[in-house]
Formats: C-alpha cells, sequence, structure tokens
C-alpha cells in the first residue's frame, strides 16, 4: 500500500446504527448454562436463560469501542445510533463522549426494546437511523476541521465507516437498506455547510444482519465491493450470539491489528492455590508490532503463526519469559516499536494477572520459538502511567558494532574535561512536563534553549582553561546569579559581594589553589591574579543580561579602575533604561524599593531558612548551598529581599572584607535606590 | 550502514569487451569485479564502518558472503565466480530481503547495488518487483556495451516504487569508465553526514555515523516527510530512569569531527584539542542521564553514553518518531520545561510524569460478558461466596459492587 492510500483512512469516523427495533427484543435462543448448583438427580432443572438480540449486538458494539480507544486514546472516533420509532445518537465526535463508561450511562438510559405494540403512525424500523448517521459523517471532527484550516495542498477527503447491525429478511431487502443508506448519504451531501461539515468522500458501509439461533437465515455474506464512486457495501450474516466474534474479527481489518498470544503464562489455579498450571493470554496491538518477526524468515514465522480457535484470523504465539530481575530488559536502542496494547478477554483471570501483573511495574519479555527450536526475545510488554505497551526488540546485529571510542577520537586525550561541573549544570537543566497550560504564543523549547544559551555564555570546556569556576569560595554565589534571566536587587548585591571578596583576597596576597596545566610553569601569584581578572572580565561581559547584570560588570571596573571601560557600561546601562519602558518585569524590580517590607505570601518557612542563612559565614560552602537552595525555592526570584535581613550579614560577620569595602556597598546601595 | 553487493552471473557476463586501441580484453564479469573492488577501497578509506555482503544472481540467488567488515575476505571470493544461466530479478531481491532481516532485523538501512547486463530498465519495472522491506535504496549498474534501447522508452533513470535508480557508466565500457561510475556511486552514497551538537552556547562540529536518512511518514490527515537539520540543539537532560524504552527509528554514533585547519596538524594534536561532544559524554555516562536534542521543527532525539563493550563507550544519537509524542508517557515534548520553571510548585510531588485523562479498560473494573464463560464465573463466584456466607461477607459484596 503506497503512503498516498494511507491517508484520510476510514476508520477515522467511524458509526454503528443499531436496530433498537422490538424484534431485537427478542431472544437469541442461545441457551445460557446457569446451573450450577448440585442439586441432586431427577430435579427440575433452573428454566434457560437467553440473552436477546439487542444485549448481544450491544454488547459486541461496546467490545468494539472498548478496544479502539484502548489502542487509540486519540484520532479514532465512533459514534453510536440506535433507531427504533425514532434515532437517537448515543454520543457525539467530542473527545469528552469517546468513552465506553459514557456510553454505558446513556444505554441505561435507552433501556431494551420496547415489547411489540402495534402503531398505525409510525413503524418500529432501523431506517430511521440513517439519516442520522448521514448527519453524523458529513459532520467535521476536530481533527478534521484542523487539517482544514491548515490548508495543505492535498485536500482533506472526509471518508468514514458505518456499521448497520440489523435483521434482513433476505438479499433482495438489504439491498434495499442499501440503496437507502445512499440516498441519505448523497441527500445529506447537498446540505454541507463549510466549515462545521463536510462533503462524504468516502464510506464504507459494513451491514452485519443477525437472527436468533434457532433460525436459518436467507442472507448470504457479501465481500467487499463498490456500489457507487461513493460506497461500499459488506455483507455478513451471522446468528446473534456469534456476532461478538465476528465484530472483533472486522475490527482487526478495520484498524489492522494484530492478535498476539502469551503463552505459557505460569499461574496459581483459582479453586487450589498450591498447585499451578500455565495459561494463555490473547492480546490485540497495532500489527506493525510483528512486521519484524513476519518478514525475517518464512520457515521461523510459519512455526510461530496459528489459527486463533473458533475464528478467521491468525494469532502469533509468544512464549512468556519468567523474568528474573527487573534489570534484564533490553537498553533503550533495541526497541525499534511502541504500540499500545489491550486484553481480547478482558475479564478471564489469566488476562487480569497479566495486566495487574504489569501495571505493577513489572515487565514480561516474550520469546519466539523458532522452527528449529531455537528462542529469541522478540516482544517485551511494559507498563507507562497505567497504560500497557508491547515493545518490538530489535533482534538483530548492530551495525555499530565495534565502533572506534570516542576516546580515540578528537579531543579524547584531554584529561581536564570539567566533567563533575557538567554534571551539575545537567541537574540544574532537568526537563519536565510542564503542569502549566502552554500559552500560544510561548514556546518551551525556545525558552529552555535560550535558558541553555544563557547560562553557557562564558563555560570552559577544561579546568585548566579557568580559574574563577576553581575560586567558588569567592566567585559564588555570583557565578549562579549571573547566568540567570532576571537579577534581583539583593542578588546584585551578593554579586558585588563576591567580587569585593576577591579584590580584599589579592590585597592580602591570598594563594589560589588551581589545577595546572603544566607542572613546570607554576604561575607567579601577581599573573594568577591577572589571568584570574581577565577571566572574571570575559566571564560578566558574556553575561551582561539585564541592568543589574551590567551593574556587577560596573562593580568590577570600578574595582580595577578601569575608569574608561566603566564609561562603555554606562552606555550599555543607558541603552537598558530606554528599553524599560516595553518591559514592564524590569521596572517592578526596579522601581520595588529594597528597603520595603517583605510581600506578605512569603510564608514563614522560607523566613526560617534565610534567618539561618544569616548566621552562617557567608562563604563557607554550606552558606552557598543554602543560599541557591533558597534562590530555587522562591516563588517569585526577582523579588526584593528584606533589607534589615541583608544588612545583618554584614554586621555580624566579621569577615575582612565586610569591614574593609562597607562603605562602597552601601553608596552602591543607594545609588541603586535611587 | 550496510551494503548488500548483487552480481550478475547470467551467462551473457561471459561476454568479452575489447578495448579500442589495445589489444586487451576483459569479460563483463571482469569489469564488475573491477568495479566491486573501486569500491572496496573506497570504503576502507572513507568509512571503515560499513558492513558489506555479497549476493550473486542468475536465474536463482546464493550468498556468496555475508555480512563482513573484512573487505579483502570479499575481494579474494569474487575472484571465483561461476556463471550460469540467465538473469531473473524477483529472487534477488527476495533473497536480499531475507538476509539483511535476518542479520539487521528492519532498523538499519542498507543499500544495495546491483551490477547486472539484463535489462533493467524494464526488468526492474515490472510488477513482480516487489519493493525492499528495509530501509535503503537500489543503485543499479548495468554494464552494456550500447546505449540500451530500453533506456530510451523511459525518460527517468529512477525505478518505480522508490525502489531506486540506475547510474550507467560512459560508453565504451572499459576499466576506467567502470571504476568512474563506482567512484561516483560511493561517493553520493557514503557522505560522512556532518552536524553542530549544540548545547547554548557550547558546540562542537560531529559526524553522525550512519548518516540519518529522512523519514516519510503517513498519519492520518497529511504525510509527513522529516529530514534532520544539520544543527541538533540541546533543549535539557533527563534521567535515564525516565526516558525508559521510547521506540527508535535509527541510532547513530556521535563523533566529534577532526579540526582540520592546519595541514601540519596531527591526528596527536587533534585529540588533545577538547571537544565539547566528548566532555558531554563524560558527563552524561558519570551521571546516567540523557540529553534531549531537537533534530528539526518536529523531529527529537536522545543523546546517551552508549558502550558496545565495557571498554569502548561512544556518544549515540537515537532518532525518535517524528512527532512531539514520541514518548508518550513524558507527554508531549513542546510541554517539556527545564526545571526552574516548575519551582514555584515545589510541594507538588507529583510522581508520574502526566496523568492519563482516562483509563484503559484494563486499569478499571468493567465487565465484559461476551463469553458465555465471563458470565458464568462471575455468578459461579457469587454464589459461592453466597454459601460461606458469614466468612466471606466482605468479598461478596465486593463482587456484588463490582457487578
Amino acid at each position: 500500500m503506497s503512503l498516498i492510500d494511507q491517508l484520510f483512512p476510514a476508520n477515522h469516523k467511524t458509526t454503528f446504527v443499531v436496530d433498537h427495533t422490538p424484534y431485537f427484543g427478542l431472544a437469541s435462543n442461545s441457551h445460557i448454562k446457569m446451573d450450577f448448583t448440585k442439586r441432586p438427580s431427577g430435579g427440575i432443572p433452573p428454566p434457560p436463560i437467553f440473552k436477546s438480540m439487542w444485549t448481544c449486538s450491544i454488547e459486541a458494539v461496546l467490545e468494539y469501542c472498548r478496544i479502539v480507544w484502548d489502542l487509540f486514546p486519540e484520532g479514532k472516533l465512533i459514534r453510536v445510533i440506535s433507531s427504533d420509532m425514532q434515532s437517537r445518537n448515543l454520543n457525539n465526535w467530542s473527545s469528552s463522549q469517546q468513552n465506553v463508561n459514557y456510553m454505558l450511562h446513556h444505554l441505561s438510559s435507552l433501556g431494551p426494546p420496547a415489547k411489540l405494540v402495534p402503531n398505525p403512525n409510525r413503524d418500529y424500523s432501523v431506517v430511521y437511523g440513517f439519516r442520522t448517521a448521514a448527519e453524523a459523517m458529513i459532520e467535521c471532527t476536530t481533527a478534521q476541521m484542523d487539517q482544514g484550516a491548515k490548508k495543505n495542498n492535498i485536500e482533506v477527503q472526509n471518508k468514514c465507516r458505518t456499521i448497520i447491525i440489523t435483521s434482513a429478511r433476505d438479499n433482495p431487502s438489504i439491498d434495499n437498506l442499501m440503496s437507502m443508506f445512499h440516498n441519505e448519504m448523497t441527500k445529506s451531501n447537498k446540505y454541507v455547510s463549510q466549515p462545521s461539515s463536510m462533503h462524504i468522500h468516502h464510506c464504507h458501509l459494513v451491514i452485519i444482519n443477525t437472527y436468533p439461533d434457532s433460525i436459518t437465515c436467507e442472507v448470504t455474506d457479501r465481500p467487499p465491493h463498490s456500489i457507487s464512486p461513493i460506497l461500499d457495501l459488506e455483507v455478513h450474516s451471522i446468528p446473534a450470539s456469534k456476532i461478538g466474534i465476528k465484530i472483533s474479527n472486522l475490527l482487526l481489518k478495520h484498524y489492522n491489528l494484530a492478535s498476539t498470544t502469551v503463552t505459557g503464562i505460569p499461574m496459581k489455579e483459582e479453586q487450589n492455590a498450591s498447585s499451578s498450571a500455565n495459561y494463555d493470554v490473547e492480546i490485540y496491538h497495532a500489527a506493525t508490532a510483528h512486521t519484524t518477526i513476519l518478514n525475517a524468515n518464512v520457515a521461523d514465522a510459519k512455526a510461530v503463526v496459528a489459527k486463533k480457535e473458533g475464528a478467521d484470523y491468525e494469532t502469533i504465539k509468544l512464549k512468556w519469559c519468567t523474568p528474573r530481575a527487573n534489570n534484564n530488559l533490553p537498553d533503550i536502542h533495541s526497541c525499534t516499536t511502541l504500540h499500545r496494547i489491550t486484553p481480547v478477554d478482558i475479564n478471564s483471570r489469566p488476562s487480569a494477572c497479566l495486566i495487574t501483573f504489569l501495571l505493577n511495574g513489572r515487565s514480561v519479555l516474550l520469546e519466539m520459538i523458532k522452527q528449529g527450536g531455537g528462542k529469541s526475545m522478540s516482544h517485551v510488554l511494559k507498563s507507562y502511567n497505567g497504560e500497557i505497551y508491547i515493545h518490538t526488540v530489535s533482534s538483530g546485529r548492530t551495525v555499530l558494532e565495534d565502533p572506534p571510542a570516542i576516546s580515540e577520537g578528537p579531543g579524547g586525550k584531554v584529561t581536564q574535561y570539567r566533567v563533575a561541573d557538567f554534571g551539575i549544570f545537567m541537574r540544574l537543566n532537568l526537563l519536565e512536563p510542564s503542569k502549566k497550560k502552554q500559552a500560544e504564543d510561548k514556546n518551551y523549547i525556545d525558552e529552555a534553549k535560550e535558558c541553555l544559551k544563557k547560562q553557557t555564555a562564558y563555560w570552559p570546556l577544561i579546568t585548566t582553561s579557568t580559574i574563577i569556576f576553581h575560586l567558588k569560595r569567592y566567585t559564588e554565589p555570583m557565578l549562579t546569579f549571573m547566568v540567570k534571566d532576571n537579577m534581583s536587587d539583593q542578588e546584585l548585591i551578593h554579586c558585588k559581594q563576591c567580587v569585593y571578596a576577591l579584590v580584599a583576597a589579592e590585597s592580602r596576597n591570598e594563594h589560589f589553589i588551581t589545577p595546572i596545566a603544566n607542572p613546570r610553569k607554576i604561575l607567579k601569584r601577581e599573573d594568577q591574579y591577572k589571568s584570574m581578572w581577565a577571566e572574571l572580565e570575559a566571564f560578566l561581559k558574556s553575561n551582561l543580561h539585564t541592568e543589574n547584570h551590567c551593574k556587577v560588570l560596573q562593580c568590577y571596573f570600578e574595582c580595577r579602575g578601569k575608569l574608561d571601560e566603566e564609561k562603555i557600561i554606562e552606555k550599555t546601562l543607558m541603552r537598558f533604561k530606554k528599553s524599560l519602558a516595553d518591559r514592564p518585569s524590569v521596572i517592578r524590580a526596579t522601581t520595588d524599593s529594597p528597603m520595603s517590607p517583605p510581600l506578605t505570601q512569603q510564608t514563614g518557612i522560607k523566613h526560617n531558612i534565610a534567618h539561618k542563612a544569616v548566621d552562617v559565614d557567608p562563604n563557607s560552602v554550606m552558606y552557598l548551598k543554602i543560599v541557591q537552595d533558597q534562590e530555587n525555592r522562591r516563588v517569585n526570584p526577582s523579588r526584593p529581599q528584606f533589607a534589615g535581613r541583608l544588612k545583618s550579614i554584614q554586621k555580624r560577620n566579621g569577615n575582612l572584607f565586610a569591614k574593609l569595602y562597607q562603605h562602597i556597598d552601601e553608596d552602591t546601595d543607594t545609588t541603586s535606590v535611587k | 550502514m550496510a551494503t548488500v553487493i548483487a552480481i550478475d552471473l547470467s551467462v551473457s557476463m561471459i561476454r568479452d569487451i575489447k578495448i579500442k586501441d589495445t589489444k586487451e580484453s576483459f569479460t563483463l564479469l571482469q569489469l564488475a569485479t573491477h568495479g566491486v573492488n573501486v569500491l572496496l577501497n573506497y570504503l576502507a578509506v572513507h568509512s571503515r564502518l560499513e558492513f558489506v555482503a555479497v549476493v550473486t544472481f542468475s536465474s536463482t540467488c546464493d550468498v556468496l558472503c555475508s555480512f563482513t567488515r573484512d573487505y579483502d575476505l570479499i575481494k579474494s571470493k569474487i575472484t571465483q565466480l561461476e556463471f550460469s544461466s540467465k538473469t531473473c530479478y524477483p529472487p534477488v531481491i527476495q533473497t536480499i530481503n531475507n538476509l539483511v532481516h535476518s542479520e539487521w532485523s528492519n532498523s538499519v538501512t542498507c543499500q544495495v547495488i546491483m551490477i547486472t547486463d539484463g535489462n533493467c530498465y524494464e526488468g526492474l519495472r515490472k510488477p513482480d518487483i516487489t519493493p525492499f522491506l528495509f530501509p535503503g535504496k537500489l543503485i543499479v549498474v548495468p554494464l552494456e556495451q550500447v546505449s540500451s534501447l530500453y533506456k530510451n522508452n523511459y525518460d527517468s533513470n529512477k525505478l518505480p516504487n522508490g525502489l531506486g535508480y540506475i547510474t550507467s557508466p560512459e560508453l565504451p565500457l572499459t576499466p576506467s569508465s567502470v571504476a568512474k561510475v563506482f567512484e561516483k556511486v560511493a561517493k553520493e552514497t557514503y557522505v560522512p553526514y556532518s552536524a553542530v551538537l549544540r548545547c547554548g552556547s557550547l558546540k562542537s562540529d560531529v559526524h553522525l555515523i550512519p548518516p540519518p536518512m529522512s523519514y516519510t511518514k503517513a498519519a492520518d490527515f497529511e504525510i509527513m516527510t522529516c529530514c534532520i537539520s544539520s544543527e541538533l540543539s540541546i533543549i535539557g537532560f533527563l534521567e535515564s530512569s525516565k526516558v525508559e524504552c521510547p521506540a527508535t527509528l535509527s541510532r547513530h554514533l556521535v563523533l566529534p569531527q577532526r579540526i582540520l585547519d592546519e595541514c601540519s596538524e596531527t591526528n596527536e594534536a587533534s585529540a588533545r584539542t577538547p571537544s565539547f561532544c566528548v566532555l558531554l559524554h563524560g558527563a552524561l555516562k558519570v551521571e546516567n542521564m540523557t540529553a534531549v536534542c531537537q533534530l528539526s521543527s518536529n523531529w527529537y532525539g536522545l543523546l546517551v553514553s552508549w558502550a558496545d563493550n565495557k571498554k569502548k563507550s561512544n556518544l549515540m544519537l537515537i532518532i525518535l518518531e517524528p512527532g512531539t509524542n514520541a514518548i508518550p508517557w513524558l507527554g508531549d515534548i513542546r510541554n517539556l520545561a527545564l526545571t526552574p520553571i516548575e519551582f514555584a510548585k515545589s510541594d507538588d510531588e507529583d510522581t508520574q510524569p502526566i496523568k492519563t485523562p482516562d483509563k484503559r479498560s484494563y486499569n478499571q473494573s468493567q465487565l465484559v460478558w461476551i463469553k458465555e464463560a465471563g458470565l458464568q464465573a462471575d455468578i459461579q463466584k457469587i454464589l459461592r461466596q453466597a454459601r460461606k456466607m458469614p466468612d466471606k461477607i466482605q468479598s461478596f459484596y465486593k463482587v456484588i459492587q463490582r457487578l
């Protein structure tokens, strides 16, 4: 089948028209054995119990729905219409009504077919449902409307399928039904009004003719054949008790599904828990999950394909492989396809056991027994979020066999990569499904890229090409704050303090311990500071995201006495101020005085953390951690911090830098308030 | 990537071709062998990781040499070939399908290079020619002394159903014209795929091996053809345990490119230049994490550290199914955001990435009584528990509730 043929499949919209006339209220005459009690022989057996033909039909329809919606949660829509004296819709195309529970609820209000009461005004007939079905078919689904709006080169084709379950006397009356249906379709096609409805381009009509088991029927089966350019017809005639099997056979064709039978599942017996027996469970899934094994080797494929008992389709038998530990899963590379599954016989005990096993988070490996008796693992069943999937595992060799190691290639001989730092970077940039609804124009992907870009604006690859990243004692939290989108005034103060700390260290002539690239070439202390300042300048310059970011650089230039550079940064600041008008968030950050009291939303817990932080020496690693954590946890990172708390940091710790540069600190503080 | 070379061994391949102005003459088969050697020599230099298999065909088809990287072995085997009967195309396609499937399953792209003197222009257009069951294409090199009559009947060298194309050597046939066409095929087919691996401002020039292919998929309403852009942008990271096993279309080694700005620079110097690619690999391996990267506007991939054996590990790109729902249990990929944004709701300790809006039928107690046995079992259960009423009263109510 070429790709173009796969476009606009008929299974996107399926309509069931189910006969709800009094005739369908009749018993199917298929006797259900209900004699369980061990009554003494000779007693009167209980009266036989029958399902009505309506029950048989609607059960089959619901089973069809159940399987389709289990396997395709989106995009495969089904409507059910009942017809007696009038037609009734059980649901519509909207996704909220596309589930079995909704249908069950509505069925209960519909009730069983009425007892036959002769009514001269109006007849009971399945025909009333035809118009409703045609109307349903011209109605656009959301997906069809979306596609129509997209204006692709290919025009959206409205292809559908209608399945009629009714009872007809003979072949001519089937033809009659068909032509009535055809008429309704052409009639509806005339009343199409864009965009909410659409011409029916093609419809696949399946008529299932059913009758009580006790009688014979003159209607003969007809394979699919074309009636008119817009209609294909297929007829099946089946006694009521077998309608369920028939419908599941059709289902496999309509949705291109396949059946797998998991064989040899060891299970305790229900009556006798001490002994265990092997059971089989059949599941349905998309047929493509089987492509690999069917293509591989004709003989091997034949060995696993078996005809399903009591039905005319084939199932593939794969053996359950008792999992030893949960770590024997194939790695993520070898899984080639992934499809949802659903058990065929949902209420049977073996199915329920397998499902519970899987839903509890365990996975099942399936083995294919080859013709020669060999085995190969071909599939894995596993559940995620309460949905069970079948994975096809590629059993073949890989072309990537015996690859060159990355350490042999370019850059492979370098040993001083900042692997641990990159690890931290990755942990800070974990992706998580967002619970917030995405705004139309906003895109998380672009946001994420932008965010990564800011964080990596200055990021040396190897340890020997950086000094400031080894001096976290001094440079944190500046390194963290500088790469962020926004910088609050409080964060700005922290950053400035870092710069002052470095100045102080230089004046004390402290020695930096940094990894040495070349042991013969140990840097002199002055050179070390020189290159550190140069690097810091480069780092600050590559992170000028907001006004406050620039202020850090400005502070750096002040300390280093680079006045001409200071003028340049002055210009940058002016530019930021100009653009403030269109950036309300920044305005807020700057207009809010750092002296203003903390906002009332701030919880008590956060207060505690902040106070703890105050007591700790700001140079210690612990402090950094807490500040970082606190920053991460904050509701609004750009909110100014309580000013009094900030001052207490400087007062309480007797650190040199606080004493020495307090006046500068205060100066800048006041300027920023202005 | 893998290659199958199919050599026609029909009797007509024994024909002698006289080379003008010299006394030399070659059989068509000798020319074919020469061409294959040219191809193998090219691979040995430019694409050492390529697996090659050789099949020979006439009215039947045999696998002369299964997939190997030992090109010398292939060269020695193709020197001793025997002729038989006439050219027939359907069996060779069938054999190649089986060969590729039994070796690689269906996840590997495989090139088929066919050397024939039959009338491939017509023969490969017949309706009994089935397409390949694996991703890849057929390149046919016809060895004909005169320009084929059939060639003029078809305006293009493309074969139907996207099977591949025909590329013929220049006439007259000489060893050098044959060598030229094989060189051309090799150069066109075995192009290393260059891309830029980017994470924010960090980047690295890389080769992808095997080259990624464009992918065409028919969705319900449109045919999507996706091509990988030359920039692989990392959009964030995930714990490997959260990724589990999504369906993968293909896998590619990500090897950093050599820096070739100075001719004097040796491999050694290149090996000593830091590469972001190597750093990323190291960090992913140590932290057991996965990087999510965007391949094109609607296509995503994963970068992981992968080891064939214990010693040699490598950075690998796993290409997912196109679309934004390639990992269903993580939801729409476009809806993944970097964590800092989400910290606003740190109290939300939801371990499940996304909640499926409605449960699947097997996850709720739904009843289906289509089969008689199901109904009987349920009623039996009630009766059984009703009999042991005083003890089993709890479970009795449970069953009744379910019904």
